[in-house]
């Protein structure tokens, strides 16, 4: 699992070899009650890359993470597993689910303490129906995989530290070989000295089986190390997305510059936040200033940029119309009338 | 300072009339397993002093050991002043009483720690009425100002708010403001925006780094994220497995971390921020122990790449490390040549062929030493830059 496939292999090539994406959202909306949770999301996951979600409570992560699980349906929009349309009905569903891996956020909810190992980690394969007489050697080896080599069986996930329940999570994604894998926060539960060692076995199944990473994370460090492609989201809408590096290097949208900004330095010496003029910030933001906070932005939500009020750049027109995606020419692409210089 | 005993008993800088916190030999244990194992640590007023550690370091164990927040069923032993007072020699009525006024604490679920079917305006409120007798209309009042203190806008109509109306952000704020309300000589901050998201958190402490200059509280600020004690902490205590395994001024451990466990987590950030995309993460090996009764050696020393026998007989003991600095890094300012490539191996390696833990502490960086109180448990601490 951990073997150092060369990480070379061009990814020029394997877009070559399934041109699709293997999943893609196209002007993607889901409705809660009249809110946007998504509005009009447009994502492309190709074969072999991680695609990274970034952005804060509110932002329509988990809606995503949903929809691409197939648990919901969008209000409006396609979404696509290798080109064709998501599958409408129970029995085609699951045959993607079996397609679709997921590590959820909290390894203490997502196993079931009832549940043994052996359970837990062939359940895929008992609802996709495809357990038979080597189930057993079969999870020994997927737990062999994921750095639990010498886990019993008919233990239970009480047994294990956070880390070793979310390896175990990981081998019952993995034991259906899905095209992809779905992450969410996957180790934001997780203490900092184990967290390194879940994404490097991630990263690992990743390469080794040629595995599709949609990861979702409000970790700008972490998620630029794990992914290739970042999309910022913000309250529903995609405000910038691009090559991972370029993103976090030069971003163009300011809400991508805010959340840069807003990770605590690296250093004592470096501090950034704890300076006065950082503060007078807050009370522009609705968290702080409203006790409305989440759901989209009063009732202009349509016809403004949602990020305006938070927004040190916003000028009248951020308020009036809703800023165009638009596309550069190295491939970034952001939804902001005044973009900073790249 | 050749007189100090390997452990010095209020190592957080020199001493003064009355620390915000002073902790010594602190014990913490549940059904006979301690959770926090003799720590000593002193917060003096005006200062963040931040206590890093993960999940069953004994953090937390330590901070509600302090309040004298925990159930019965835990034993506390060992001394515990807060500005002077120590809670456990009051009766337990007039311990509840006075605590309000010496320990503000602020925890990492506001939703949990608020009542939820009170507006928190009333709840910020309650303190007033009960702690100063103040009438329900002053009492009130009051509460809104502290609501404004905390950078909460139109805090008249968030008064009115319950809870749940309230963003995370917004309840932490009026976490603080409870905390504040009484102006405590120490204050507990419990990993207060761990749940938060990143701008909310980076409000938050900018909140308190404002506060904290405005009222010379001493803040024991409790975390696992390196990069919050980056931002605001003044000293670092570094807990494993119920101790102190290192301390010292945040900008010297930052810089010249001497425990294999400090200087993984701090490479763990680094390498999180400037790795390539894609490449393998640094990871320490291992996961944290659970708690366990009459661990023989360091408990850290399953994971360690310095391990020897040593640290499987004993427990190293959390003492300064002369020697180390001596030979090139001092703490900031402490050596003008730094050499750390010529320091930390011979160092190193000399402390591990003999390790002589009861050396007397020698040299003159010492009164350096001493004011800032850079101390590590390792039988072979190493200084890295």
């Amino acid at each position: 699992m951990t073997a150092p496939a060369p990480d070379t292999e061009p990814k020029v090539q394997a877009a070559r070899r399934d041109a699709a994406p293997v999943l893609g959202f196209e002007s993607v909306s889901k409705y809660y009650r009249g809110l946007a949770a998504l509005d009009q999301v447009t994502l492309s996951l190709s074969r072999g890359c991680a695609l990274g979600l970034v952005g804060e409570s509110g932002s329509g992560k988990s809606t995503c993470v949903r929809l691409a699980l197939g648990l919901e349906r969008p209000t409006s929009g396609r979404l696509t597993f290798r080109g064709a349309d998501y599958p409408r009905g129970r029995r085609r569903l699951r045959t993607l689910r079996s397609q679709v891996g997921f590590v959820l956020q909290d390894p203490y909810d997502s196993l079931d303490p009832r549940m043994r190992l052996r359970e837990i980690v062939s359940e895929p394969l008992r609802a996709h129906r495809l357990r038979d007489r080597d189930t057993d050697r079969r999870v020994a080896e997927m737990l062999g995989a994921v750095g639990l080599d010498d886990a019993p069986l008919d233990s239970y996930p009480a047994r294990y530290s956070g880390g070793g329940r979310q390896r175990i999570a990981i081998a019952r994604a993995l034991m259906t070989d899905p095209a992809v894998l779905i992450c969410d926060e996957p180790t934001s539960s997780l203490d900092v000295s184990v967290q390194a060692q879940i994404i490097n076995l991630l990263l690992g199944a990743k390469r080794s089986r040629d595995l599709s990473l949609l990861f979702v994370s409000h970790d700008l460090d972490l998620i630029g190390r794990v992914a290739d492609t970042l999309v910022v989201m913000y309250r529903g809408r995609v405000m910038e997305s691009g090559p991972a590096e370029l993103v976090r290097a030069t971003p163009r949208h300011p809400y991508t510059k805010s959340l840069h900004d807003a990770v605590p330095a690296d250093h004592p010496a470096r501090r950034k936040l704890i300076t006065p003029t950082s503060l007078p910030a807050a009370s522009g933001y609705p968290a702080a200033g409203s006790i409305e906070p989440t759901g989209p932005d009063g009732p202009a939500g349509q016809d403004c940029c949602v990020f305006a009020s938070r927004c040190p750049a916003a000028r009248a027109r951020c308020y009036a119309e809703r800023p165009p995606t638009v596309t550069e020419a190295d491939g970034r692409s952001h939804a902001c009338f005044f973009p900073l210089a790249g | 300072m050749s007189a100090s005993p390997a452990i010095t008993a209020s190592p957080f800088g020199p001493r003064s009339q009355a620390a915000a916190l002073e902790a010594d030999s602190l014990r913490v244990c549940y059904a006979g397993l301690p959770a926090v194992d003799g720590v000593s640590l002193r917060v003096e007023p005006g200062q963040v002093a931040a206590l890093i550690g993960e999940t069953s370091s004994g953090k937390s164990s330590l901070a509600l050991g302090v309040a004298r927040l925990l159930p019965s069923s835990a034993v506390v032993t060992g001394r515990v002043e807060i500005a002077g007072t120590d809670l456990a020699e009051l009766p337990a009525r007039e311990a509840r009483r006075r605590r309000a006024s010496l320990v503000g604490y602020i925890a990492q679920d506001a939703m949990a720690a608020l009542n939820p079917v009170i507006p928190v305006g009333r709840q910020v409120a309650e303190l007033f009425r009960v702690h100063r007798g103040m009438r329900r209309a002053d009492a009130d009042a009051q509460a809104v100002g502290e609501l404004a203190r905390v950078r909460i806008d139109r805090p008249q109509r968030v008064a009115r708010a319950y809870p749940h109306q309230l963003s995370g952000g917004m309840r932490q704020r009026v976490m603080i403001a409870m905390a504040m309300a009484l102006s405590p000589p120490l204050l507990i901050a419990d990993e207060p925006t761990t749940a938060l998201d990143v701008s909310t958190q980076a409000e938050i402490l900018g909140l308190v780094g404002q506060l904290q200059a405005e009222t010379g509280s001493g803040i024991l600020w409790i975390t696992h994220d390196m990069g919050v004690v980056a931002e605001l902490a003044d000293v670092v205590a570094v807990m494993y497995a119920g101790r102190i395994v290192e301390q010292g001024a945040a900008r010297d451990v930052f810089d010249h971390p001497m425990h294999p466990y400090t200087q993984g987590l701090l490479r763990t950030r680094r390498d999180l921020r400037t790795g390539r995309p894609g490449a393998p993460l640094y990871q320490i090996e291992g996961s944290p122990p659970a708690l366990s009764a009459g661990r023989r050696g360091c408990a850290f020393a399953p994971r360690c790449a310095r391990r020897t026998e040593l640290c499987d007989e004993r427990a190293p003991e959390l003492r300064t490390h002369d020697q180390n600095l001596q030979a090139g890094n001092g703490p900031s300012g402490a050596s003008p040549a730094q050499h750390p490539a010529a320091a930390s191996s011979p160092a190193g390696s000399a402390s591990a062929a003999g390790p002589a833990p009861d050396a007397p502490p020698s040299g003159s960086t010492g009164a350096d030493l001493l004011a800032t109180g850079w101390l590590a448990a390792c039988h072979h601490p190493e200084v890295l830059s």
